[in-house]
């Protein structure tokens, strides 16, 4: 039994938190700022914040989230988002795969420079956070699961990849349903280390998740590409027209990775590192509950790993409202 | 296509490991490795690589790499982009590499990694450098793509000539064992004939000082499942499991190490960085995984304990494993390796899956060192001294910051 299908979907973005926020830029209502974080020099760096949230999430009372970063609240938001009840369920079987590139920037930051500073007196709060696996812990700490749960570092390619171990675990009944979560935070350092890179891309952040089921729902993925990784001096452009020929014809195409391709997403929402994955995903998903698209893939050009698509489409039997956001 | 899954049986399929690479501080290889543990060998020694001259604890395992690397794809000029992770990861893929035997050019060969902290000290290097007034940028683009695993599982695909799907697994202390668990249900499913999986991470300044912040660390000597451990030590290495189905294995005249017939994974919920006391997801994965071995707690000859050395993680196993064995718990033989060479992190599950392939290969069992008073709470028997005695199965956990938990079982070969 090989069939996954899409159940809920959940996004922050630089347009705010939720779905209906994310639209409005899809749809060219909205156009996110860019803001300005400084350098210890003083220097100014361009980047894509995610705003303040309008009313406080109650969610972020929980105790797990109490000393964690905004990485966390990021995931746990669009994670909440997907599951479609606006609050965290207990949801003793759900598995979990975090997808992220940055990870944890803000904390470890922080933190290294502390232990620069003075190591016997970085702060042992801080350290904790700055692994790779914290959001995916406090994630399955407020969802209230003990079922698999695993974070996958990857470039913006991981959230598709991610979409493939969920849909292996639900093939192999590992778990009934699963969430797939990529999730950013930015920084200075990230912001630095992407101006090294030639695209001019402005750093980003925020969040996007999937749940996925084997039960029937209104969009189904319908393929994964081969990853097509950069070896031997392969270039992300020819491996993204690659992965476009494997997942065939579609009536809408989503890409990150390769500016100026049509359908391109970072000039609207920056580089959100593993977030512009799942952002991808989901604007394909979205377009297909919108009925402007039977079919959509999401294409994504990594910068330093590989190249992936994802395909989805309508099913004739789905009920497209289950997945529309509440006030959305 | 990725994905819908072309399975290649739809029966399950068993698991042979046919290449064991391995890199800790008692010494590079299979040989140098065994003759360690099977002694109950410690290697910690002042930290050389970075400051420790304020930090509470000084020691750690630390690994002397050569100057040379094992001939591959890579030209010089990569290998010498490579830092201390990716070299440890270099050595350790050739060696299994090498003894499964596996020609270069495989198109669709998966790669399962698990690493906490890739190449952390790049990453340090980089932040150092950026904080400068003015800041330095020669070579920063270079340490940004580096520091990061991606560039590690692209390394290792140059390295051996092959490309597919990869993943870098990082949750925490149990990537190790969920990488080798993955890359086991790959080819347990039926999705690929083989995969290549392992786990690897160096020491670096940032995670050292993070362990000795929280108090982790020992401040005399790392004695698990001893009644008065006071803490962890830090080690480095890295260890690549070549893994492949029993009959591809066999029909291509392979030597088999062992088979991996188990694996369980769950969360524990119940802290960030604290297991629960009771250890109920401990618990969960060595069901888990015994289960789909198909065997009890009485048929597992030797139990490599994640046992890390401090009073917590320690007594959360013993209960764990006390409740799972029941009235087996006795005749249970349990030993922590980490009193040897540390805790490897990231690369901790892969090593003791790879002591544990050691172990069923020369049925022996590597003691838990510095265990002079055996902590009343373990109701098993602590190995304390080498012991040679016929072993047929073996269970290796792991358990991680965030909940991760992982263990894994695997069965001597023949």
């Amino acid at each position: 039994m090989n069939r996954v299908f899409v159940h809920g979907c959940g996004v922050v973005s630089p347009a705010g938190w939720g779905l209906p926020a994310f639209r409005e830029v899809l749809d060219g209502h909205r156009t996110p700022a860019p803001t300005r974080l400084t350098r210890p020099d003083g220097a100014g760096l361009d980047v894509f914040r995610v705003p303040a949230p309008a009313v406080r999430p109650t969610w972020l009372g929980h105790p797990r989230l109490r000393r964690s970063s905004v990485i966390s609240h990021h995931a746990v938001a669009a994670a909440i988002e997907a599951m479609g009840d606006g609050r965290p369920a207990q949801s003793p079987g759900l598995a979990i795969v975090v997808c992220v590139m940055g990870g944890s920037v803000l904390y470890s930051r922080r933190f290294f420079a502390e232990v620069l500073a003075e190591p016997t007196t970085a702060s042992p709060l801080l350290f904790p956070e700055t692994v790779f696996n914290a959001p995916a812990s406090h994630l399955g700490a407020v969802l209230g699961t003990g079922a698999r749960n695993s974070t996958h570092v990857s470039d913006q390619t991981g959230f598709i990849a991610g979409l493939a171990v969920a849909a292996d675990w639900l093939a192999r009944d590992v778990a009934q349903s699963c969430l797939v979560v990529a999730c950013e935070e930015a920084d200075w350092t990230t912001a630095e280390a992407l101006r090294l890179f030639p695209g001019n891309a402005v750093p980003s952040e925020g969040a996007a998740a999937v749940l996925l089921r084997r039960e029937p729902g209104p969009v189904e993925l319908t393929g994964i590409s081969s990853p097509r990784p950069y070896i031997r001096g392969r270039h992300a452009a020819t491996e993204l027209d690659a992965v476009r020929r494997e997942l065939g014809a579609v009536s809408r195409v989503v890409c990150h990775g390769v500016p100026g391709t049509e359908g391109a997403l970072e000039h609207l929402l920056g580089d959100g590192l593993a977030a512009s994955g799942g952002w991808t995903c989901v604007a394909a998903i979205e377009a297909i509950l919108h009925g402007q698209a039977a079919s959509a893939s999401a294409l994504v050009a990594g910068t330093n790993l590989q190249a992936i698509g994802a395909s989805f489409a309508r099913t004739s039997t789905g009920d497209l409202t289950l997945l529309r956001p509440r006030g959305g | 296509m990725l994905f819908p899954f072309h399975r290649r049986s739809e029966a399950h399929v068993r698991v042979a490991v046919t290449g064991v690479g391995i890199v800790t501080a008692l010494g590079l290889g299979w040989t140098a490795n065994a003759g360690g543990f099977r002694t109950g060998r410690t290697a910690f020694r002042e930290v050389r690589g970075f400051d420790v001259s304020r930090q509470r604890t000084r020691t750690a395992a630390e690994v002397d790499l050569p100057a040379g690397l094992p001939a591959t794809g890579l030209s010089s000029r990569q290998e010498g982009r490579l830092d201390r992770a990716g070299r440890m990861l270099l050595i350790a893929a050739a060696e299994a590499w090498n003894q499964a035997g596996w020609p270069g050019g495989l198109a669709d060969l998966p790669v399962v990694l698990g690493t906490t902290s890739g190449g952390m000290a790049l990453g340090e290097e980089f932040f150092r450098r950026s904080s400068r007034t003015p800041a330095g940028r020669r070579g920063q683009a270079s340490r940004v793509t580096h520091y990061q695993p991606q560039r590690q599982v692209l390394d290792l695909m140059e390295a051996f000539g092959f490309r597919g799907p990869s993943s870098v697994v990082a949750n925490a202390c149990a990537s190790g064992s969920n990488a080798v668990g993955e890359a086991f249900e790959w080819i347990r499913s039926g999705r690929s004939e083989r995969v290549l999986t392992g786990g690897y991470d160096a020491l670096s300044q940032l995670v050292f000082a993070g362990f000795d912040s929280l108090q982790a660390l020992s401040s005399t000597t790392c004695r698990p499942f001893d009644a008065h451990r006071d803490g962890l030590a830090l080690g480095e290495g890295a260890a690549v499991l070549t893994l492949e189905s029993l009959d591809h294995a066999r029909e291509r005249g392979a030597t088999i190490l062992a088979e991996i017939t188990g694996y369980g994974a769950a969360t524990d919920r119940h802290h960030l960085t604290q297991p629960h006391p009771a250890g109920d997801a401990a618990l969960a994965t060595m069901a888990a995984a015994c289960e789909q071995a198909g065997i009890g707690p009485g048929d597992i000859g030797y139990l490599n304990a994640h046992g890390t050395g401090t009073p917590l993680n320690d007594s959360a196993e013993a209960a764990a494993i006390n409740r799972w064995a029941g009235d087996a718990a006795g005749r249970i033989r349990v030993s922590s390796t980490k009193g040897c060479i540390g805790h490897l992190l990231g690369a901790a599950g892969a090593v003791e899956a790879a002591v544990c392939v050691m172990a069923l290969r020369g049925q022996w069992l590597p003691p838990g060192v510095g265990v002079a008073t055996p902590d009343p709470a373990c109701r098993f028997h602590i190995v304390c001294g080498p012991e040679s005695t016929r072993i047929d199965h073996v269970l290796s956990n792991s358990f991680g910051f965030g909940g991760a938990n992982a263990s894994l079982v695997l069965r001597r070969a023949g």
